[in-house]
């Protein structure tokens, strides 16, 4: 339906630094259209800031960001290209929530409808005559979804949208995602929750003290980090224990008395336990979670 | 222009839908209707007697008043924003910051001309009309000169307010600068004798001068140079402040 060109967020050797502080620190990476990406880390990793970049909010120190090619200051009506949520852009308190959309539509040329359309999209029609300082938090962050979605673009660019959100909205917010995606719209949401980015991306951007540490498949991080680590309870662990340590393993006791083997496949703990007559209880591949992959990942970062 | 007329648009809606715009308007022009009608009636007659007369600054005493209103209003549409956090999301709508300052300030400087206009017309009207036999007309020499100043100057004061506002970034900030700078700078810088003569050219006197009917030999220029003088202030600070917001992050 797009051009692939149109909707690709390019980030190249982008840097920002506050006086003495490294808030960005060389980031390159392309954000492709058709698929969620999320952009993890934690709290003051560089998210917020690399999104004010590439909105042109603040001036780079060194490098570039580039939607569709261009930079989004060039944009002839950027809300028609990009749709960006950020914790710092709100709505004033004193305006309605329908004005606050009149005002952004009337910015960038966009059809006087889309506001009613984008009122409905978020379910905030019914309020829409309200006040913004009258609105809920989440009805507010639902509003600057709405914004976002205003001029129909093929690129959002969300900052913690989930924020404020109930668990009805959040799972709303995640199937929305996903089918913006699916129309092969360019989707970035920042994130500083695991558990969300986990169910909502496909693709992952690991940021950690204004470092770019992983730009991988969501599926290769979690099957890369969950490594060949095996659990194995066994009422002879301390015979098996020897056994698998003199065929290469490395094992560790967990606190519940099984075994944590990792440098042997499943198939070899079997066979050597068969071996020797060892019987096994359990023998299972431990599934690490996104946040084990992520501490993981951010541990060696921090230590390079 | 293109994108300066989707500007425009955007900030006329951002400003007339807060309803301290329509506050900040409305008090300006109460303000400086009421008391120049008010000070025409209780020393009106005996003043028009006096030999150094001038019938505009009487009719437009409430003027200094209204400009209280009118650098509220101009905080409040600039420094405004980032007490409220909404110029993130202004500047990813027009992310042009030379066309988004121009339609910001062409907005507001339209808000206050209309409003000075109505009120300046009403206020002399008014203020002739209770004077009676001693009331002057726009057929005067000079009066028409001295309306146009009580709406030129009052808009020039919008836009150097405006523009220290984007400088400041913050509403008290700018607001405890901007007040002291009209109403308490001139006076006390003038008790100092070798100032004198500087302070006429800050931007309250010389938009003193600019809205009398009649030049004085005692001001160091007539109202005409009083009111390019505003202008030049104004003007500064608009390059001042473009300039910051150009190379400032948001």
């Amino acid at each position: 339906m797009r051009s692939r060109n149109e909707s690709v967020v390019q980030v190249r050797g982008l840097g920002k630094r506050y006086g003495d502080a490294v808030a960005v620190d060389g980031l390159t990476f392309d954000v492709p259209p058709g698929v969620v990406t999320a952009f993890l880390g934690r709290n003051g990793a560089g998210k917020s800031t690399t999104l004010r970049l590439v909105l042109g909010l603040d001036r780079p120190t060194s490098g570039s960001a580039h939607v569709g090619g261009r930079a989004y200051a060039d944009l002839p009506t950027p809300l028609r290209t990009v749709g960006s949520l950020l914790d710092s852009a709100a709505a004033h308190p004193g305006r309605t929530a329908r004005d606050h959309l009149r005002w952004l539509a009337a910015s960038n040329c966009i059809p006087a409808r889309r506001v009613a359309d984008v009122l409905d999209l978020v379910d905030l029609a019914a309020v829409a005559g309200r006040r913004v300082r009258g609105l809920s938090l989440g009805m507010r962050q639902r509003l600057g979804i709405a914004g976002a979605l205003l001029g129909d673009p093929p690129v959002l660019l969300l900052d913690e949208p989930t924020n404020g959100l109930d668990a009805e909205g959040i799972r709303w917010l995640r199937t929305f995602l996903r089918d913006l995606a699916r129309e092969g719209r360019t989707v970035l949401v920042s994130s500083h929750l695991m558990g969300e980015v986990e169910l909502t991306a496909d693709h992952l951007l690991v940021i950690d003290r204004g470092r770019l540490l992983a730009d991988t498949p969501l599926r290769d991080l979690l099957a890369g980090s969950a490594g060949h680590l095996l659990r194995v309870r066994s009422p002879r662990a301390g015979q098996l224990r020897d056994l698998l340590v003199a065929d290469g393993a490395t094992v560790t006791t967990a606190e519940d008395g099984a075994l944590l083997v990792s440098g042997l496949p499943a198939e070899r703990v079997s066979a050597v336990a068969a071996g020797s007559g060892v019987p096994l209880l359990e023998l299972a591949a431990v599934e690490r979670s996104l946040e084990d992959a992520f501490l993981a990942l951010t541990a060696a970062g921090g230590a390079a | 222009m293109t994108t300066v007329v989707p500007a425009l648009r955007a900030e006329w809606l951002k400003a007339v839908t807060v309803r301290s715009t329509w506050a900040c308007l409305l008090a300006y022009a109460v303000t400086v209707f009421g008391v120049s009608v008010g000070a025409v009636a209780a020393i009106g007659r005996s003043q028009a007697a006096q030999a150094d007369y001038d019938p505009a600054v009487l009719a437009y005493y409430g003027l200094n008043f209204g400009h209280v209103a009118v650098i509220v209003l101009a905080v409040l549409l600039t420094a405004g924003e980032y007490g409220q956090h909404t110029v993130h999301t202004s500047l990813t709508a027009v992310p042009r910051r030379g066309v988004f300052l121009a339609a910001r300030f062409g907005v507001g400087a339209g808000l206050v001309l209309v409003t000075a206009a109505g009120t300046a017309l009403a206020t002399f009207l008014t203020t002739q009309a209770l004077l009676g036999p001693a009331g002057t007309t726009l057929a005067t020499p000079g009066s028409v000169r001295s309306l146009v100043a009580a709406v030129v100057q009052p808009t020039v004061l919008a836009v150097f307010c405006m523009a220290v506002g984007v400088l400041m970034r913050d509403q008290s900030g700018a607001l405890s600068l901007l007040v002291p700078f009209f109403f308490l700078v001139s006076p006390v810088l003038e008790l100092v004798p070798v100032l004198q003569d500087a302070v006429q050219f800050l931007p309250d006197r010389a938009g003193a001068v600019a809205i009398r009917t009649y030049g004085r030999p005692v001001d160091l220029f007539g109202p005409l140079t009083g009111l390019a003088i505003c202008l030049l202030w104004a003007g500064a600070a608009v390059l001042v402040a473009r300039w910051a917001l150009q190379r400032r992050d948001a």
